[in-house]
């Protein structure tokens, strides 16, 4: 029980499993995006957070790729655990299953992005294959299974997670782009400038953990 | 075209190799885990009910009549009848409610006049340094010795001191107990009337 | 010696947490107790070592098109490994980790050596670029929860260091996710402050 005193910070269940009513939606929702921020609370997809967030297009580029292959994943892997992996008596292969359907979905975008849109695929650069590595990604999808989810609840999840990820990286790049005008001590310029950046933002948000959700 | 094809199939050669070796290390490690869980289970309820009495087993409990204070959470009031020998010397049971963060799930073991004789807080996610104060097993003590008479908060004019500063944490763990001894006095499953007792701290 | 090199490169010079930045998620999340810290530094690494080793011994043979797919079918499998046998023999650190045990696969850090290093080298080069980023990583992981259990709970590895009193009210900030993230933004400071130094004398 020593070990009680040492858990980290958020994951707040909102009770039981399965289906639930509009109350537990929003719940997911102001959740995913304030009280248990994917970035600044749970610390899931930071190598893009910091290294996506320097220019606000890329980052609001990044920020709805990401959105999309949430979104998609959230639903890919709730469907092939709930049709494939649980009957046949496969949950351990879950890991693999998920990661494998993430890589699949990111080609995909990828493909979609330089036929559609060149310039976004330019700027996007190494981090959008990146997103397959994103933990946020397979993190959403580990936690609906966790958490017992049905299909429209993994989906809200992972949008609001995806959403809070958006915003905590659209707010670090218009953070960061007033920063390169500020006067930073030279041993903090770069990398240790933004860590402390976000580490005031993470503050901020929480501020939100008492909401009443 | 064929590429794609040989590629497609390289990919999932490899992937079936390495599931069969995932599915030979489950099947090795299957029992164990589900082993680990039901230790874990039995240790949490010993540990709780120990002052109950000697040789205790458990056994599950069909209530007729037990209201559910725990719905809100989606869980439900399931409370374990301790035997001692052949005796029926208590009840082990979880309460479940929502306190700053995270929904507080409370193992409790009380005797058969409805009084708490253990308990321990199994789950939270509350603010470390502050709910997490809750789950350090001294703090059990404040409650230990009461009945649902007794089960208030001392900032609601009660005599249950709640840790400083984390009294939405404090209460969800108090009142989430009283409601599930109430219940299980109103289904007839203790003796006599509450004790209305003090707690030793 | 070039294979000292490839070893002992993990521990500073390319240190994956300090100068490549890999590996953060795990990182910023499980450093709030040294328990956690080795816990999940001793996973990562095994997982790193095995996927190094197979990887390179496979160089020759996997098709460059498809090599991430495969490094990853490979990674994921090793993580699994991981997860079933940490909660069959060690449940409360499986129970501390988490979520955290299945992240091991996007862990950048097991993939990227992979892609920088295992499919261009030797087998035996690749084991012990593995165990050398490993343990570059426990260490990083080990530095910044000694840092944030003994500010945040007047605990090492458990044991009271400082009393009852300050473990009564801890700096509460560095266990909590901003404490993590402006530590971390000063020991990289206190990192760029040595090298400014090393240049300077050199």
């Amino acid at each position: 029980m020593s070990h009680a005193l040492l858990l980290s910070t958020a994951v707040s269940t909102t009770g039981g499993s399965g289906g639930g009513g509009i109350a537990q939606i929003m719940g997911l929702v102001i959740g995913g995006i304030l009280i248990n921020n994917y970035v600044l609370s749970r610390f899931l997809g930071i190598c893009p957070f910091l290294g996506v967030s320097k220019q606000l297009d890329s980052a609001v580029g990044m920020g709805a790729a990401v959105v999309f292959v949430m979104a998609m994943a959230g639903a890919a892997c709730y469907a092939l655990w709930q049709l494939l992996l649980v009957p046949l008596h496969l949950e351990y292969l879950s890991t693999i299953v998920f990661i494998l359907i993430i890589a699949a979905l990111v080609q995909l975008v990828e493909m979609v992005l330089l036929k559609y849109s060149p310039a976004l695929y330019k700027a996007l650069g190494i981090y959008l294959p990146l997103i397959t590595t994103n933990c946020a990604v397979l993190g959403v999808a580990v936690l609906n299974k966790d958490a017992g989810y049905n299909l429209g609840l993994s989906v809200v999840n992972a949008v609001a997670g995806a959403l809070g990820f958006t915003l905590a990286l659209v707010l670090m790049a218009g953070l960061r782009e007033r920063m390169e005008y500020s006067d930073v001590p030279l041993f903090l310029k770069g990398k240790p400038a933004t860590f402390i950046l976000a580490g005031v933002m993470s503050m901020a948000f929480l501020g939100f953990a008492g909401l009443g959700v | 075209m064929r590429d794609m094809l040989r590629l497609g199939l390289i990919l999932m050669a490899m992937s079936l190799v390495c599931a069969a070796a995932l599915g030979f290390v489950n099947s090795k490690t299957e029992a164990k885990i589900a082993l680990q869980k039901e230790l874990a289970r039995q240790e949490a309820m010993n540990f709780v009910a120990a002052s109950l009495g000697d040789s205790l087993s458990f056994d599950s409990l069909s209530v007729a009549g037990l209201a559910n204070p725990y719905s809100e959470t989606g869980r439900a009031l399931a409370p374990v009848e301790v035997l001692s020998g052949r005796t029926r010397v208590g009840y082990l049971f979880t309460a479940y409610r929502k306190g700053y963060s995270s929904v507080i799930e409370t193992l409790v073991a009380v005797d058969m006049t409805g009084t708490i004789r253990g308990g321990s807080v199994l789950y939270q996610a509350e603010t470390p340094g502050l709910g997490t104060r809750y789950a350090n097993p001294a703090w059990m003590d404040r409650i230990s010795g009461r009945d649902e008479t007794s089960l208030i908060v001392n900032k609601d004019g009660g005599e249950v001191q709640a840790v400083t500063g984390a009294t939405v944490s404090g209460r969800a763990i108090v009142y989430s107990v009283r409601d599930g001894i109430e219940a299980m006095r109103a289904a007839g499953l203790f003796e006599g009337a509450p004790a209305g007792g003090g707690a030793s701290s | 010696m070039s294979l000292w090199k490839d070893f002992s490169n993990g521990f500073y010079t390319e240190n994956p947490i300090f100068r490549i930045s890999l590996g953060m998620c795990p990182f910023l999340a499980l450093s709030t107790s040294v328990q956690n810290a080795i816990g999940m530094g001793a996973a990562a690494t095994f997982v790193l070592v095995w996927s190094n080793v197979a990887i390179s011994s496979l160089r020759n043979v996997i098709p460059e098109k498809i090599r991430i797919p495969c490094y990853i079918v490979f990674i994921a499998t090793f993580v699994s490994l991981v997860d079933m046998v940490m909660a069959a023999y060690a449940p409360p650190l499986h129970k501390s980790l988490g979520i955290y045990i299945p992240l091991i696969v996007v862990n950048c850090i097991i993939l990227g050596r992979a892609e920088a290093f295992a499919n261009k080298n030797t087998v035996i080069s690749s084991l012990l670029d593995g165990i050398g980023m490993g343990i570059g990583f426990t260490l990083a992981m080990a530095l910044m929860a000694s840092i944030r259990e003994i500010l945040g709970n007047g605990t090492w590895y458990g044991i009271n260091l400082l009393g009852q009193r300050f473990a009564n009210q801890p700096v509460l900030m560095a266990i909590l996710p901003p404490g993590a993230f402006i530590l971390m933004g000063y020991i990289l400071g206190v990192f760029n402050i040595i090298d400014r130094r090393k240049e300077r004398a050199a």
